[in-house]
This record gives C-alpha cells, structure tokens and sequence, in this order.
C-alpha cells in the first residue's frame, strides 16, 4: 500500500505549501524590476506620502 | 503543531442522548460499532460545526443531513436544556513534547413550540478551549480562532469528518459538467496563498489613498464632479464585485441542490418504473402519455401565438392604420422634436434656434416639451402604414385540434384517476410530484441568478470602461498616474503568481487522488483533476464521469476528501457500505495515510474492513436517552 508520507501524516498540503513558497519566491525575485511591488514587499508603502511614492517611481524610470 | 490525534468525543443532552467514544492510545486506530440509527452521522455532524463556526455564528448554524439548520435540544422534554460537545485531542510541536487540548460547545435553550421549524429556542452557545489542563483557558470566538490558526481544522472539517453523505455530495459535483466551478472553488480557497491576497488589498487601498489626496486638492467644481462620479462608480464595481461573488456562490448551492433533487427524483422513478405493481405501471404510462399530449397542446397553442400577426385580416389593417392616424393627429403630440436640441438649450439656457437667452417661463415650457416628446420610434410608428398579408390562420382547424388534444388530456386523467393505489404507491408519485415542483422552482432561481451574473458582468465592464475614462480625463489624477499604472502592473504580477500555483496546485491534488485510486482499486484505474474538466475516473487510460462505477466513483469521493484534508487523522462513517470488493484495500488505504483513523460502522463492516483498520478489540457503542 502505498503511502503519502513516512510519518502517517497527509502530506498533500506540505507540497501545496511548497509551491506556493517556490512561486512566492520566484515572484519577490521577479518583483526587484517592479519598484512599487519592491516597496510594498519592504512594508514601506504605509508610511510614505503619495508624493514620496511618486517621486520615487519617477525616480526610477529615469534610471 | 502536528501529529494531531484525537482521544474523546463525548456528547451530552443531544436531542435528549448521551454519547462517549473514548478511542485507543496515540499510535493505534479505533473502531467503533454503531447499529443504524444510534449517532454516527451525529458525531460527525457535531464535530464539523464545532471545528467549522465560531462562537458567535454557531447559533442557528448546526445542521443535520438534509435538516438545514437542524435542532440539538430534546422536543420531548419541557423546561431549560443542555447540549455539550466536547472534544479532546492532542498534538506534538516541532520538539515532540505532546500538548492536550480540551474543547468544549455548550448550546443552551429549550424546546419552544412557537418557533417553527425547529421548535426550539437556543439562548446562547459558549466555546472553551483548555490547553494543557488548564495551564491556558480560551473561551467565545477565540477558541474557534486558535484551532483554526494552529491546526487548520476549520479548512478541512468537511473532509477529515467524512461519511457518505458527504461522499454523495462529492460523488454528483464530479459526475456534472456543470459543478467544475464548485469543485474548483474548494480546491482554490486551498490554494489561495494569504499574503497574495494581503498584497493585492494594500495595493488597492493606495489606489484609494491616491483618489482620495486628488479629491481634497480639487478646487474646481467640475473636476469636483467629476471625482465624485469616479468615486462612486469605483464603489459600484465593489458592489457590483461582492454582488457577483455572492450570486455565483448561490448558482454553486442550488446546482448541488438541484443535482441532489434529480438523483433522489431518479430513484423514485425507477421505484416507480421497476415496481412490480401492475396498477402503478399502468398509472406511469398514462401519466408519460398525458406528459407527451401536455407537450403538444403547448406547441399548438404557442405557435398561434408566435404566428399572431395571422389573427388580424386586411381589413383589421385598415382599421388599425386609421386610429395610428387619429392618434398621430389628434392625439396632441407634437411633432418630433430632437431630444439633444432640448437638452441643449437647457443646459446652455439660450434658445439654440433664435439665440434668445431663456427666462425662467421659457425654461419650464421647454422642460414640459421634454416630457412631451414622443421617442423617435413611436413617430416612425405612428407614420407607418400597417400591411397584413391575407390572413393563414385556419381558427377552425387549430381549434378543433387543440379540442382533441384537452379531449384526450382529460381522457388520460379519468384513467389515471380510476387507478386505485395502495398507499406506498400514493407516497411515491406524491413524492415524484413533490420532487417536480422543487426542481422546476430550483431551476427557475438558477435561471434567474444566471441572468443576474450576466447582468452583473455587463455592469462592471461598463463601469471599468467608465472609470477607466474618467480617470483619463481627471487632471488631478494626472501626476499620480504612473502610481495608478504602477498599482495594475503589481496586481496583475501577484496574479500571475496565484494563477501558477493554482495550476500547480490543482496538478498535485490531481496526482495525490490518482494514486490514491489506483491503491484502492488497482493500477488500471486512475484519476485526473483539470481546471478545465473537474474530477474525472480513468480506466485504462480513458477517463469519463461515468467511468468505475458506483463502488469506483465512491472510492475517487474518499481520495477527493484526503486531498481536501490538511490534517493527519480521519473520523469515517460507515464506509464500506457500498465499496464492494475494494472494501480491504480501502481500509489498508486509510491506515497507511492516516496517523489515526476512528471508524464508526455497522456491525456488518466489521468482516474485512474494520478488522483491517485495528486489531484491537472494538468497542461498542450504546446510545442512551436519557
């Protein structure tokens, strides 16, 4: 009989879990070409005016 | 916290009985045997409202197979009553020190015969969590909170509580095209990652933030109004968002309602059509017959109505162009102003013919003009010449065959009144009557919300575009655009990501059933769940919703509830009822990928399934009223 893990334990969400972390990581790599979303990952957005957060994305196209 | 293993389930004053099943040690199964009618599909009942609604939505929320909500207390008994749940499990943490946890639901009321349909008044319901013995005591809706978070079991309550009612349920929405989207949608509030959906709420609130700053700088009225328009039609796609969600999950409930009504529907005709019962038989065929003359009698009299334009001769014509006339003429309408010409001079209050500015007279005479213009299309109407084509309608004969089909109709009806029935019978067809009536009412509210998605869906694209245009033309939004750019590129991202591993997630779920199945029955069947097709049976290699059989379709419902699970034990109800020959390989099955299985079942399952499962000795369950 075959078994889904060593322990007993369902191990299906593990693996959901898992990939969820992979594409979660995958997307905050992908997310340091996207600076607003590299602001929202640093938990900076809350304490920004919107002038900052513009400023700050203009300054970033120009680079 | 991991390696959850349940060790009492003891249930006080439900419906006047009283229930202890103390399982084995950790690291053994346990079975219980419970003769029909004695509280297993009670025990999981209980255990999925306690594990599934916190405290303060636990009144009004306890149901009971088809009775939804059901009762808890005694109808027999008068005065102030008690129903406790309580619930002892423990768990090891990451150092594999045991902890115990003590979870007790406590309904109180009384029987109340002014308060239909339940006929029970519950006052209050009150949750404690003791954990390790008291060294921490939860009580109201943290409780429901700490199990949720630590052990999930809210997720998964449907599925580690499974009995076959439930593997009914599971069985129809993978038999029905139409049930996908139910389907998905558990496997899809599985694979929802929270910090996705965090990230796409604060990105939406600095949405707002930026509507909001650019609304308080706005010095202008009519960017004023403008904003406020914007304001409000972003609030409608709220609206109209949160409309359609609920809608869909409303479509979803009533399909499986409906799913259920059909089936149940179903059997009661096979009662009907295999009876043995001459009288019954013959009863059926008349009413089919009178089915089929039902079915005539409507075509016919809807194609007279659908050829209606033949009721009326060439004279009616002449009749009915002469009152257009009259109407067109007498009828004070005036002659056909353009609605823009009004409305412009309204607005611009000047007369856009002579140029005069309006006064305050002038003004309400045009707004009354407004009121009196008839629409374009009735003046093209009232202009048009009615042209009637000598009529094709042959009343006589239409009306002779309508006559012999109500004839025949009534024919039929005195037959089927002349049948005498026994009681069992009447029960039957009363039943299959009973059943009609809800499907047909099912059907309607389904067309209905159907409609009400289509609508919705309409509104906000229309409102997207309108907001869209909106926001264009705001200057105040202008600078903050790139911001509002950014926002939608960071959204869609973090949507990518969620549909990626939604896709992985429905392939790991999909491999988990299929290896399940072909454990239980063998390596020539298979399972496969796509977003595209929902849950389908494979026998060497083809797969189909009507692929393995009952026993095979109950078999893919158990491995659909262990992928939907995300806790180590399960508490069955009388599984192996139906199985058939898999009933060995299920309980091997269940024993190799579970740290505990606590089977409640016949004594008829205790041959080949419930020896398999433990070894011990197993316990008896005598349910007591009190």
């Amino acid at each position: 009989m075959r078994r889904l893990g060593h322990d007993k334990q369902v191990v299906i969400q593990k693996r959901i879990d898992e990939v969820m972390k992979e594409e979660f990581d995958k997307m905050i790599k992908e997310s340091s070409k996207d600076p607003l979303l590299r602001l929202l990952l640093e938990g900076r957005i809350a304490s920004m005016s919107i002038k900052e957060i513009r400023d700050h994305l203009k300054g970033k196209e120009h680079e | 916290m991991n390696s959850i293993h349940f060790s009492l389930i003891k249930v006080a004053g439900y419906r006047g009985r009283n229930f202890t099943l103390k399982t084995n040690p950790r690291g053994q199964n346990t079975v219980f045997i419970m003769d029909g009618n004695t509280g297993k599909t009670t025990i999981i009942e209980l255990l999925r409202w306690c594990f599934g609604h916190r405290e303060r939505e636990a009144n009004g929320t306890f149901k009971h197979m088809w009775a939804n909500p059901a009762h808890l207390l005694d109808d027999t008994k008068e005065g102030h009553q008690t129903c406790e749940v309580t619930i002892q499990f423990s768990a090891l943490d990451d150092q594999k020190h045991e902890h115990f946890f003590q979870l007790e639901r406590v309904a109180e009321g009384q029987h109340d015969d002014t308060r239909p349909p339940l006929n029970e008044n519950i006052s209050s319901v009150k949750d404690t969590l003791e954990i390790d013995h008291g060294i921490s005591v939860l009580t109201g809706d943290a409780v429901f909170d700490y199990v949720s978070q630590e052990f999930r079991f809210n997720e998964c309550a449907e599925y580690f509580c499974f009995d076959g009612e439930k593997a009914r349920e599971v069985m129809q929405l993978a038999s029905d095209s139409k049930n996908i989207n139910t389907l998905l949608a558990l496997v899809n509030r599985r694979t929802t990652h929270p910090k996705l959906e965090e990230y796409k709420q604060r990105l939406n609130g600095l949405g707002e933030r930026v509507l909001e700053e650019a609304k308080a700088r706005i010095t202008d009225r009519a960017l004023e109004l403008n904003m406020s328009k914007l304001n409000g039609i972003l609030g409608d796609i709220r609206l109209a968002e949160n409309q359609l969600n609920s809608f869909d999950n409303e479509v979803d409930v009533c399909r499986l309602a409906l799913s259920r009504l059909e089936d149940e529907r179903q059997q009661t005709q096979n009662q009907i059509t295999t009876t043995k019962v001459n009288e019954l038989v013959e009863r059926n065929k008349y009413e089919v017959e009178k089915k089929i003359v039902a079915e005539r009698l409507s075509r016919e009299r809807d194609s007279i109505y659908e050829n209606s334009e033949d009721w009326i001769s060439a004279s009616t014509a002449d009749e009915i162009n002469q009152i257009k006339m009259q109407v067109k003429e007498k009828g004070k309408l005036p002659e056909p102003y353009r609605r823009d010409l009004i409305e412009t001079c309204l607005a611009c209050r000047k007369c856009e013919i002579c140029g005069r500015p309006l006064d305050k007279t002038s003004e309400e005479r045009i707004k009354k003009l407004e009121l009196q213009v008839a629409p374009h299309s009735v003046q093209v109407f009232l202009s048009s010449n009615l042209l009637i084509s000598p009529s094709s309608l042959n009343a006589e004969s239409k009306y002779n065959s309508i006559m012999k089909l109500v004839a025949q109709s009534d024919l039929l009806d005195v037959k089927i009144k002349g049948i005498k029935l026994s009681e069992k019978d009447t029960e039957l067809i009363a039943k299959r009557e009973s059943l009609d009536k809800q499907i047909s009412a099912l059907n309607a509210q389904i067309a209905t919300l159907e409609r009400d998605i289509g609508d919705r869906k309409m509104w906000i694209t229309d409102l997207k575009g309108k907001a869209k245009e909106l926001q264009e033309k705001s200057e105040a939004l202008k600078e903050n655009k790139i911001i509002l750019d950014k926002i939608d590129e960071s959204i869609k991202i973090i949507e990518d990501a969620e549909e990626k591993i939604k896709n992985k997630a429905t392939e790991i779920i999909s491999s988990v059933i299929s290896e399940g199945v072909s454990s239980i029955l063998g390596t020539k069947f298979s399972a496969r769940f796509t977003q595209a097709e929902g849950l389908m049976l494979g026998e060497d290699g083809f797969y189909g919703t009507e692929k393995g059989g009952y026993s095979g379709r109950l078999v893919l419902s158990y491995c659909f509830a262990e992928a939907m699970t995300v806790v180590g034990p399960i508490i069955v109800d009388t599984p192996a009822g139906n199985i058939g020959t898999p009933r060995e390989n299920l309980a091997s099955h269940l024993v190799a990928n579970h740290n505990q299985v606590v089977l409640l079942c016949l004594p008829t399952e205790l041959t080949n399934f419930a020896n398999i499962i433990s070894q011990k000795e197993p316990i008896t369950i005598n349910n007591m009223k009190m």
